[in-house]
């Protein structure tokens, strides 16, 4: 009887122990001031949340939101967005100049910046960085023009183009393009994958996968007096009512990411500011036009008038998304062509339409793909087959996981998808890799050759002026010939608590004021 | 029992090897590969290549899972595609998250589900045993989701006496660390313990009805006494099978408890592997769970011979 009593006791004894052992075990550190205890003081760490962690943090690797996010208060980039939608403003190059004929980039760089290893930058650390993004694919397209790059003297580089290209400086700011340490790449076996190879005002300080990334002040940054705070944290929690619950606790000082349904309970809640900007992010039934049905532009442009964007908006983004009436740019942008061309439903015209084409109702039979990750754009779909259905098309509607979704559309697998882009900013990004016949991401299969000819006259033209026109016509020709049927411009929301300052919300959801942020 | 408990792990090996191709290939047959998720939108065939390249996705399938197993027997279990860093590692972190929750469930269950169940069985059909049975149903039928968010809304939000998510180690101290892990230990135990709970109920009623208890009564030992002495032992078994079966799925992480309460444990671990298509680590933790669910049975098993010493190995 002992002896058994003793086994078990000892088998107790050893769960404890290994209970204590874990306790001694490395475990990520969170900061857990819960109910707002650390409120009264001083605070030098800004916590922001958001929905994912980063992918990787190599800047010319990364694709994901999250991870942009992170990156971009790590390193910098030569030119860098401003307040205002579309303008770039200098960042590491002080001055730039371009030749008569807009091939030659002589760009200045600011003097004695220095990376997180110490190191000072030079017009060689430009000429690298910009090779490895050729390199490395991701965002090689936007220096697909680069004929050559040069280092003149030690702050001085020379960018020749092939032709104009004048998007060129806008991705010159992308968040991405940024300069980064070649020591710390090749130290780190040719990725900055969780690695610091930046000049930002932030460095890496621990990143605790899944968790948390901590940055911490980086001493010797360039700009006099930035960054404020002393650490920066980037928490990821998942599930959207626990961030804005966490947020209104005071556990975290700014959501990045608010969801549309918390954007209600927010702004009734105590200590809790909400501001919202027209944003970069648009979705759209895309529409593949190799398709036995879609390939008729009567068809397309039959849908493209069944669908109710009102009605959408106001149930999926509970009306606070701005349709789209024309194409895919917002009224917010410089370039937007004001014609109107979808005012609203109008279910005739797409009866109609569909006649004219040579089908019945109930003849055309689609499959619709959609991301099961993104519930809003799942609902959307639902309502569009809804919608498509009164028309006298039948939608079958396929929610797949984001692995298999993608797959699918990136091998044209698909004959209706609901999907968005975002992060936009010149209205070459808008057309050009999307709508043009070889276009990189142009997974619709759509092809006009009147189309090609404006978007390659669009890119090459430097005047402003007949830049904006060339695109009115492009805008026109997209929206007549109904590749996609464009729904809607999200808004972009952050929240924060009311003791911080100094914060822009901006539409591309850049957070590289993080630098100037402080609290009251 | 020794050689019982050799020849039960040694048994193991081939279902686990078994587990690893199934695993391995599975998720490799699914469409999407680690390429087309990292690019996502921007997926170029360029760009994919150049990746899959980067990372022997490009190899044919059966070489890859050679060279995975060969890795595994020297140890190495790989890294994350995505962070880089080493699989194991990964595991090591999210361990004590999972285990923490996996242990304070199970004493929730213990303490709360065992006891309530015998006073259920021990007054069967009587006001106890009615009352114990509305509380099982209840905590088996609610969802331990909702269970959670409303622990938030209401202990954390309005309250303000836990906070609503997060794990805190025990390194920073333990009051601190129990504060962080009490809702999420409540929402998950309460399943635990109603399931528990119905079990010992059972158990109880089946040994109550026994000779050896009639004759104990008769003896004059009753009520606490008789419950300690000579009822706790028998319905052991079946309460202990029970449990083992709750501890496997428990430490296999609760996914939906560990992303309402921003607990970086197992569960997510795996969840996020999955949809990443990191492959490596998927295997690494699924082949992690496993072992322990073998185990925990294997543990089970053993302890029946230190309850009845009428069995024997």
């Amino acid at each position: 009887m002992f002896k058994r009593h003793s086994l078990l006791l000892m088998m107790v004894l050893g769960l404890l122990l290994v209970l204590g052992a874990c306790a001694g075990a490395p475990q990520p550190e969170t900061e857990q001031p819960a109910g707002g205890e650390q409120a009264n003081q001083v605070k030098d760490t800004m916590i922001v949340a958001k929905q994912s962690d980063p992918s990787s943090l190599d800047p010319h690797l990364a694709s994901d939101e999250a991870a942009i996010r992170c990156i971009e208060n790590m390193y910098n980039t030569l030119l860098t967005y401003t307040d205002g939608y579309g303008e770039v403003a200098p960042s590491l190059a002080k001055s730039y100049e371009v030749s008569d004929d807009n091939l030659t980039y002589t760009l200045h760089l600011i003097q004695g910046v220095k990376f997180h290893s110490g190191r000072v930058m030079t017009a060689d650390d430009v000429v690298y960085s910009i090779e490895r993004i050729k390199n490395e694919g991701v965002r090689a397209s936007h220096f697909e023009k680069v004929a050559s790059v040069e280092a003149a003297d030690d702050h001085t580089v020379v960018i020749t183009l092939s032709e104009p290209f004048a998007p060129f400086a806008t991705y010159l700011a992308h968040p991405c393009n940024v300069i980064v340490d070649q020591d710390a790449v090749e130290a780190n076996g040719g990725k900055l994958t969780n690695a610091d190879g930046g000049t930002g005002p932030f460095m890496l300080e621990k990143w605790d996968v899944g968790t948390q990334l901590s940055l911490t002040k980086f001493a010797d940054y360039w700009e006099a007096g930035k960054p404020v705070m002393n650490h920066l944290v980037f928490r990821t929690i998942a599930d959207s009512t626990a961030r804005s619950t966490a947020l209104r606790n005071g556990e975290v000082d700014m959501i990045i990411d608010v969801t549309e349904q918390e954007i209600a309970v927010l702004k009734n809640a105590e200590g809790v500011v909400v501001e919202s900007v027209p944003g970069t992010f648009w979705e759209y039934l895309g529409m593949n036009c190799e398709h036995q049905y879609l390939d008729n532009v009567k068809v397309r442009q039959a849908l493209a008038n069944a669908i109710d964007r009102d009605a959408i908006n106001a149930a999926v983004k509970m009306g606070n998304a701005e349709v789209l009436h024309v194409a895919n740019l917002p009224s917010t942008h410089e370039a937007y062509a004001d014609l109107n061309i979808y005012p609203a439903r109008d279910l005739e015209k797409a009866k109609n339409l569909l006649a004219e084409a040579g089908y019945q109702a109930g003849e055309i039979n689609l499959e619709l793909l959609v991301g099961s990750d993104w519930q809003y754009q799942v609902d959307a779909a639902q309502m569009i087959k809804a919608q498509a259905a009164e028309a006298g098309i039948t939608i079958a509607i396929s929610a797949l996981e984001s692995g298999i979704f993608f797959d699918n559309l990136n091998n044209g697998a698909f004959d209706l998808t609901v999907v968005g882009w975002s992060g936009f900013v010149d209205m070459d990004e808008y057309f050009y890799n999307l709508f043009r016949s070889d276009g990189a991401y142009n997974q619709q299969n759509y092809t006009n050759p009147e189309l090609d000819r404006l978007l390659d006259q669009g890119r090459t033209t430097l005047d402003h002026a007949a830049r904006l026109d060339i695109y009115q016509q492009i805008q026109q020709i997209v929206a007549e010939d109904a590749p996609m049927a464009f729904l809607y411009m999200n808004n972009y929301t952050v929240a924060m608590r009311d003791n911080v300052q100094n914060y822009i919300v901006h539409p591309t959801a850049a957070t590289i004021w993080l630098k100037d942020v402080s609290f009251k | 029992m020794l050689r019982y408990a050799c020849k039960r792990i040694l048994s193991a090996v081939p279902v686990l090897l078994l587990i690893s191709i199934v695993v391995f290939f599975s998720v490799r047959l699914v469409p999407g590969d680690f390429a087309t998720i990292v690019l996502g939108n921007l997926y170029t065939d360029e760009a994919a290549a150049a990746l899959r390249q980067q990372y022997g996705l490009d190899q044919p399938l059966p070489q890859q899972y050679l060279i995975w197993l060969g890795n595994l027997f020297q140890g190495d279990f790989g890294y994350s595609y995505i962070s880089r860093q080493p699989v194991a590692e990964l595991l090591l972190k999210a361990l004590p998250v999972t285990l923490e929750l996996t242990a304070l469930s199970l004493l929730f269950a213990i303490f709360i589900g065992i006891p309530l169940g015998y006073v259920g069985g021990y007054h069967r059909n009587r006001l106890p045993d009615s009352c114990v049975s509305v509380l099982g149903l209840i905590g088996i039928s609610v969802p331990n989701f909702w269970l959670g968010s409303m622990m938030i809304l209401t202990l954390s939000l309005t309250l303000h006496l836990f906070p609503s998510g997060g794990f805190v180690p025990l390194s920073s101290g333990l009051a601190a660390n129990l504060r962080s892990m009490f809702m999420p230990a409540v929402a998950l135990g309460g399943a635990v313990s109603a399931v528990v709970m119905r079990s010992s109920r059972s158990a109880m009623i089946e040994v109550v009805d026994q000779e050896y208890i009639k004759m104990a009564r008769a003896k004059g030992v009753y009520g606490l006494r008789l419950i300690l002495g000579h009822v706790v032992r028998n319905t052991m078994i079946n309460i202990v099978t029970i449990l083992g079966l709750q501890t496997g799925s428990l430490l296999g992480g609760s996914v939906v408890i560990e992303k309402i309460f921003s607990l970086a444990g197992v569960g997510s671990l795996a969840l996020r592997a999955i949809s990443n298509r990191d492959y490596l680590l998927m295997q690494g933790t699924v082949l992690f769970i496993t072992t322990m669910f073998v185990l925990i049975n294997l543990i089970v098993d053993l302890s029946y011979s230190l309850l009845n010493p009428q069995i024997k190995y």
